[in-house]
Parts: C-alpha cells; structure tokens; sequence
C-alpha cells in the first residue's frame, strides 16, 4: 500500500511537570504520549479510544500543530510536518483541520458566527476575501444552520448548533483531514446523533479523513472503520472496529468493551471482566506495560517488561505479552 | 402492595415566576418508587427531570416552588410538614449524589469529616464513633485501603474515587432513598460501569429506593425497573422497564432510543430528532413534542395528548407505537 | 473598497454594551451611578455657561456670605461666588482623575498583555519589577514626585496615570494566560495567528470589560487622590479652583462657622466617588455572574 495521508511514527509527547520557574532543570518530565504510531488513509475514519489522561487530547492537538513533539515523526501526505519551518507549514495548515471538544470554549463569544467560520480563510489568506462570506453561508447550510445565523454570536446557539459551527469553520478551509476531539461529549443523546450523521454524511460528501478522538465506544464504532485504544500514552491495540469489537486482544480493551451498558454492547457479547479491582490512584508508569497494576491477566514479565506491538492476524496489532484467545 | 411505597410523588407541579407571571416548569409528573427498586427519570437537559429530582430533595433553586401535588415518603405527606421537620426527616431519610462530585465535596476537609458530617448532626456521635462510622461507609462504598485514606483530602481522590466519596456521604445516615442525578456523566467509562454496579448493589442490599436521573437511556437499561420519560417539563411515557425496552411507544423515547449508537448495527442510521426542545417560557400548546414529531397530526398542535395504555406502559400520545406484545 | 472599511474599525464593537451582555435598562446599579455622574460632569463642564459669574472675582463687602438666591453656594473667604469655583473646581478634578486615569489603563493594558504574551522567563521579570511598584504606597510616590517637578493639569495627569497603572497590568496579565490556553484562541493559532494577531483580535476583546470596570475604580481612586493631594496643598495650585483644595480651605476656614464652604465640595468628592463605585461594582457583577 502506498503511503497514508496521515502517518504517525513513534510520536512521543512530553512536558516539563510542575510550574516552571526560572530554574526548570532538575524537573521531571511528564509523558503524556509515549511513541504511538499510526496511519489513516484518504477517505478513511480512524477512531481513537482512550480515558480522560491517556493523552488523547494532546495528541491530537500535537496532529494539528499546536504542540511541538519530542520525538517521533508527524508525516502529511508525504511529508513530515515536525520538520518544517513555521512558514512552510502554513501551507499544511488549511489541509488539517481540528474540532476541539466544547464547542463554548473554541469559539470567542465576542465574535460573530461569520467572524468565526472566515477566521481560518483571514489568517491563512485563502481566497478572495468577497467570496468569504458565500463560502462560510454555504457551509452553515450544509451544517443544518439558517442564513440569519451569520450575524449572530455563539451565545445565541445551543451546544449542539455551536458544535456544527465549529464543524463548518473546520470545513472552511477545504482539509483533508479532520481531528475531532470529542465533538459529542458534553452533549445530550439526541445531539450526539445528529452530530455523528452530520459528520458521516461530510464524510461520504467530500471524502473528508478523521482523527475521531473520543471515551465514547460507541459513537467510535458509528463512525470508525479501525479503532487505536490509547491507554496512558501508549498504543496497546489497533484493529478494524469490526474485528476489535468481536474479539479484544488486549484486557484494557476487553475491559472498555465490558463497561459498556449492555445495551449499546449487545446481549451475547463478553461479560465484564470481573476481578479488576479500581486502582485508588494512577501512579508512576513502571518499565512494564502501563496497564499491569490493573490487568486481571497480567504475569511477571508484563511488570518489568515493556510489550512491543505486534501484528495479530491481518490488519491487527496488539501491544501485550498475555493477550486474550480468539485474536492471537 | 404491602404497605405505603417509600415514595410517592402526585400530579407534582413546579413553576418558576418571571417578571410578574409563572410559567409550569414541571406539569403533572406522578410516579411511585418501592424499597429496593430504582426509577430512571429520563429527559434532555432542560426537560425538568433534574428539578422534579430538586423538588423530591427540597433543593429547588431560588424563584421556583412546588405550586400543586404531593410528595409523600413511607406514607407521610411531606409538603404538610413544616419545613424544620420536613428538613430532618430528608437529611435522615433521602441521600442525593451529584454529577460532579468534586464540587459536592469540601475541599479543605479530611474526607472521614464530610463522610459522616449529616450522622454526626443527626445522631450526635462521638469523634471515635465517627471516624469508625466513616471508615464502614468508605468499606461499604468500595474505597480501597479506606482505613489508611480516612485522612485525605478529596483532591487525593481520582474521579471515581470522590463520586464513591459523595455516595458514602449520601448513605452517611442510612437513607432509604436516594436521588442520583447523572451520577456518572463525568466518569469515565471503566469508572462509570463501576459505579453503576455499586448503586445496583446497594440499593438490592440495603433496599434502598433510587431514583436514577440521566438523559442516556443505554445505561438503565441493565438496571431499572421503571422508566419515566420527559419532555419540556411533562411526562410522555411511563412504563416498567421490560416493556419499555422492548417498544417504547411514544416517539420521542423510540428517537432517544434510537438516537444512542450500537455496536452490533453500526450500520443502522441513528435517528436525528430535528429541532430543538421548546423554551420553558413560551411552551406550545398541545402536544410539546408535536413541532419536531416525525408522526405528528394536526391534533397534536390543539388538543394536550390523552393517555394511552395500562399502567405498565402508559403514554400520553395521540398516534403512539403500538405495543409489543409481552 | 468600502467593504473593507467596517474591518479596519473592528475594534469599534467594543464599545458596545454588549460586552458587558446586558441593556442598560437591566442595570439600575450602573444606570443611577453614572446618571449622578454625568449630573457632576455637566456641573463642572456646563455650569459655566450657565451661571456666568467669574469664579476669580473677589469682592471684599461680601465674604462669607450664606447660599442665597444670587450665590446659590454662598461665598468664600475672598468675597468669591463659591458656586461658580464649585463648577470651575471640577473641572481638573474631575478631568484629572479621568484622563488620568486613561493613561493608566493604557500602560497598565500594554505592560500586562506584554507580560502575558512574554515567554516565561520575560514574564517573570516583568512580574516583578511589577511588584516592587506596587509595594510603594501611591500617596508617598506623589508627594516625591510633587516636590521635583512643577504641578498642572497635564504633569498631574502624567503623575497620576504613572502611578496607577500596576493592579491593572497585574490582571490583565492573568486574564491573558487563562485567556491563551483558551480553545479559540489555540484554534486561531491552528489557522497559523501569531501573537499580534491574538492580541489584536481575540484578547484585547476580552480584556475590555476588565478594563472598563478598573478604570471606573481607578477614577474614583484618582478624585480621591487628587483631592488628597490638594488637601495638602500638593495638588491644582491655587487661585485655580478644585474640589480638594476648596476643601481644604474651608476645613481651615471652619472656625468661622462657614458650613458651606465644607458641605459642597465633601458632598460633590463624595458623590462622584460613590457614583463611579456603584458603576464600576453593577458592571463586576454582571461580569462574575455570567
């Protein structure tokens, strides 16, 4: 297969902990995103499944540019981006495009909807500035939303109709790729649906490729052809959705799968796993795999070892020295 | 039926007042809760389940009052009280846990302190009593090493942690009701199943009557007995939970139901419900769901919906689902 | 071409009420506060056009005398009509502490968006160097400053906008970090905005209310000082007239019984202070309970 559009290699995150003072040295550091690699093709929808803390958020800011890796390379269409000077990758910019989870915080609430959806075309200078106006009333209509919205601040719409706002200012752009960073959560059920078909629908519509970042298993498996689950910053499985659902191979994922409510899980699917006690708090990640202490499965190596990813069947891989039957 | 169930709430009206008029906030909600059985008020934001939960608690935030119904516990008719009475028979007889616990817990006090702060006020205890008492509630509530953590403040506590916390704090004075409201919503999903799975144990342990409030139908599907639909501030369906999962029969709940994705049919359309909920203060007349109903009819906009069905399922619609048979 | 002319005057929106998300009508606080004030500005700016007595004319036959018909506020001790002084007196205490007061939310807003924007390290600096200016007590600095260089309006106002301008700079640069991890502000960053334009654009909005409501307070705080400050003697020299120093020329004068000569510049200083505080505290409290 020739290259993805999107290519992570082993992209690490980290940060200096603590406020830093003008002495930083001496400080640890904090990895939020420990060497995760991955592709999403043209027209493809990857989601990635994680909890609040395993870095999902920064890595998918860390996709659009906002946060400089540490190590690892971030290649779009050919290129890596982590290398380029920060006037050569304005030219990226319009191609990857982000929706930031709450809809109230990514939008100034001084700005009018106009103002926000033609923002990109403004600071990335992007057509004529007479046609910014058609292009952004264009797009709110494909997004569900009137004309009079134009002139209107974010304040006057509900979360959900915000959140479509958002969709249509990262549309604005024309990209190729688009990292959601869960665009559903915080909205109730029947918004989350309307979001998820609008997002399928742009999907079918321009061929869009998604980072679909998100807690939410099922709304991952509506839209997500291959699902990666991200557990404390690092990769522990990445599957077609399909396959991971019906036979997890890693025990964080079979544990995610498990929590579901029966209803969205279905009836003849594995029992939660039982035995997994909650962990009082998350300590240091060891030289083991990060999901050891809590493993119902986990063996004396997993503790001192790191597992390596390995391919699992076809399009498969798992990070884990015990995974369950049915996959290997 | 035995005796009187432990709650009962009748034709329960709340009304908020503005500038000189009151609006109905709340309209006509009854609904009856056993000893060990748990009731899921369901609804999207704004639909008045969380307000019917603040009126069962006496919490209603400022501007709003109870303008008609009763609200009985064990049989007694608790708006009749006066309110010091009515205030201690809640804090010995109705536990509430919250979305976020963070903001129910004080910051700047040992947990052991909040734990048992209502049982020490109710039952006078003792320094060594209370800490005693906190540590069985902290066991009972799933807090590892509870006896080591009886000193730490909530901010050592992860998530799920403190939510364990403020449940403790809401079984400090054995309560034979307790009012959750979207208890889960800000959990993670390992944490949120847990969570769920402890309210299930308690309530079948100790009997306790819960009243579950969420706006996501997927997760008391497991778990309720009762399920109780609202829209704009009324009840659109009522019925016990076997039936309403197996049809629900008013349109909004079959789109609230169908509106939560499935992994085995990923394929199937979620159902976009279009519009938005009507403002509170300018509510249309007939039926409040008809301007965004996919089945509704020229009636719906004039008439208020009848109820329809027994009371194992009833629904208050003009052109409901038929039943499925059980 | 006249399309783009709406764009180079963006920041005209500011002035909008809107920022504040409210109609004036929903606020009695600010609405009765700054309808007293503006009574008080029109006093000191339109007065004289009115009441056209010279506020330097003395008459010797006529000192001391009571508010009557023809001296509505009596007179002072020159035989002066202490209604006309009343309106030329507000003047530079009023325009003094306003302009003033300009000036300090203009340095104040630069040095704390400067400082918020800084990198780390520079931000520190300036952090502390803001420190050490807010350590020394305004009233001393100006007595110094007053001793070295000669006092009018204009190095009045150049002193007073000088000394009042770190308690702002110190929350706007907060409100600058809380503002810069904001999500539409890291959008905009996404689209490639560099730090001009984010200040321009998304944080000079955000920080007007603050601003608004800190100049409300610093101009109160700056009658107050000024008429401190005349009160010593330190502040409008004399013949020119300002409230501060008419008090404090009637407190010396108490002795002969001319209760005027005390009633109206302590209630005009009291007045103008208690307007601008019910403006400045109705507009906070529309800020905080958003």
């Amino acid at each position: 297969m020739s290259e993805p559009l999107l290519g992570l290699e082993a992209l690490t995150l980290s940060f200096v902990q603590g406020a830093g003072g003008l002495l930083q040295r001496g400080r640890g550091r904090f990895t939020a995103v420990d060497g995760v690699s991955f592709g999403i093709g043209r027209g493809e929808c990857l989601g990635l499944i994680g909890e609040s803390g395993s870095g999902k958020t920064t890595l998918g800011r860390a996709v659009v540019q906002l946060i400089a890796p540490s190590g690892g390379q971030i290649r779009f269409d050919g290129t890596n981006l982590t290398a380029l000077p920060p006037r050569a990758l304005r030219v990226y910019r319009p191609r990857l495009q982000i929706v930031f989870q709450d809809p109230t915080e990514s939008m100034n609430p001084r700005f009018t909807v106009e103002e926000i959806v033609t923002e990109p075309l403004r600071l990335l200078r992007l057509g004529a500035r007479a046609e910014w106006r058609t292009r952004a009333l264009r797009l709110l209509r494909q997004v569900g939303l009137t004309d009079a919205a134009l002139s209107r601040p974010p304040g006057h719409f509900s979360g959900g109709q915000r959140q479509r706002i958002a969709i249509a200012r990262a549309l604005v752009t024309e990209p190729e790729l688009i990292v959601l960073d869960e665009p559903t959560s915080g909205l109730d059920v029947s918004m989350q649906a309307r979001i998820l078909n609008l997002l399928r629908d742009l999907q079918g519509q321009f061929g869009l490729s998604y980072l679909f970042i998100s807690h939410d298993v099922g709304a991952v498996s509506y839209l997500a052809a291959r699902v990666a689950v991200l557990y404390r910053g690092v990769l522990v499985e990445i599957a077609p959705t399909r396959e991971l659902i019906a036979r997890p191979a890693h025990p964080y994922t079979a544990a995610l799968l498990g929590a579901l409510p029966q209803w969205v899980r279905g009836r003849d699917r594995a029992a939660p796993p039982s035995g997994a006690p909650p962990v009082s708090a998350a300590g240091p990640i060891g030289p083991g795999c990060p999901y050891a202490p809590r493993c119902p499965r986990a063996l004396e190596r997993c503790r001192a070892q790191r597992p390596e990813r390995r391919a699992v069947g076809a399009a498969r891989e798992v990070a884990c020295h015990n995974p369950l039957d049915g996959a290997a | 039926m035995s005796a009187d169930p432990l709650v009962a709430v009748e034709s329960l009206r709340v009304t908020a007042r503005r500038a000189g008029r009151t609006y109905p906030i709340v309209e006509d909600v009854s609904f009856q809760i056993e000893a060990g059985s748990l009731l899921a008020l369901v609804g999207e934001s704004g639909c008045g389940k969380s307000l019917t939960a603040a009126a069962l608690l006496g919490l209603l935030p400022w501007g709003l009052a109870i303008a008609s119904g009763r609200i009985r516990l064990e049989g007694q008719d608790v708006l009749a009280l006066a309110p010091a009475q009515w205030r201690r028979l809640r804090g010995r007889q109705v536990g509430a846990v919250f979305q976020n616990p963070l903001a129910a817990l004080n910051p700047s006090l040992p947990i052991w302190k909040q734990v048992v702060e209502s049982a020490q006020l109710a039952f006078g205890l003792d320094r060594p009593a209370a800490r005693h008492r906190a540590l069985e509630l902290l066991e009972r509530v799933g807090v590892p090493d509870a006896a080591q953590r009886l000193d730490d403040y909530p901010h050592q506590f992860s998530g799920g942690m403190r939510q364990r916390v403020a449940i403790a704090v809401a079984l400090a004075c054995n309560p034979r009701v307790l009012v959750a409201d979207e208890p889960t919503t800000a959990l993670d999903l390992i944490t949120q199943a847990e969570i769920l799975g402890l309210l299930n144990r308690l309530r079948l342990e100790q009997g306790l009557a819960v009243l579950f409030i969420t706006h996501d139908l997927s997760l008391v599907a497991e778990y309720a007995d009762q399920v109780l639909v609202m829209y704009a501030g009324r009840v659109v369906e009522q019925a016990e939970a076997r039936r309403f999962f197996a049809g629900p029969r008013h349109p909004y709940s079959r789109a609230l139901l169908g509106a939560i994705p499935r992994l085995a049919t990923p394929e199937v359309r979620l159902t976009d419900i279009e519009g938005l909920p009507p403002n509170p203060l300018d509510y249309p007349s007939g039926c409040r769901f008809a301007p965004r109903c996919p089945r509704v009819i020229d009636r719906c906009r004039s008439e208020d919906p009848p109820p329809v069905g027994d009371e194992r399922q009833r629904v208050f619609c003009q052109r409901p689902w038929a039943a499925e048979g059980i | 071409m006249s399309e783009a002319a709406p764009r180079r005057w963006g920041f005209l929106p500011l002035l909008r009420w809107g920022a504040f998300g409210g109609r004036w009508r929903a606020q009695p606080l600010v609405a009765s506060g700054l309808a007293v004030f503006l009574v008080l500005v029109a006093f000191a700016w339109l007065g004289p056009h009115l009441y056209t007595i010279s506020p330097y004319a003395i008459h010797p036959h006529r000192l001391f005398r009571p508010p009557s018909a023809r001296y509505p506020f009596g007179t002072d001790d020159l035989g002066r009509s202490f209604l006309a002084r009343m309106m030329y007196g507000g003047q530079p205490s009023l325009g003094v502490a306003i302009v003033g007061s300009v000036v300090a939310m203009l340095i104040g807003l630069g040095y704390g968006m400067a400082s918020g924007l800084s990198p780390p390290w520079v931000d520190k600096v300036l952090m502390r160097l803001l420190d050490a200016l807010l350590a020394l007590p305004t009233l001393v600095l100006m007595i110094f400053f007053a001793a070295i260089v000669p006092l009018g309006p204009l190095s009045l106002i150049v002193l007073l906008g000088l000394v009042s301008w770190p308690g702002l700079a110190r929350i706007v640069r907060n409100e600058v970090l809380a503002y810069k991890e904001r999500d539409y502000v890291l959008a905009a960053r996404q689209y490639g905005a560099r730090t001009a334009y984010l200040a321009r654009k998304h944080l000079l909005r955000a920080m007007f209310p603050i601003v608004v409501v800190n100049a409300t307070f610093t101009v109160a705080d700056l009658i107050l000082t000024l008429a401190g400050l005349s009160f010593l003697g330190l502040g409008i020299q004399p013949p020119t007239p300002s409230w501060g120093g008419l008090l404090g020329n009637g407190s010396n004068l108490a002795i002969t019984g001319s209760w005027w000569l005390i009633l109206f510049p302590g209630l005009a200083i009291l007045l103008a202070i208690l307007s601008l505080n019910l403006v400045g505290q109705g507009l906070l409290n529309r800020l905080e309970g958003r």
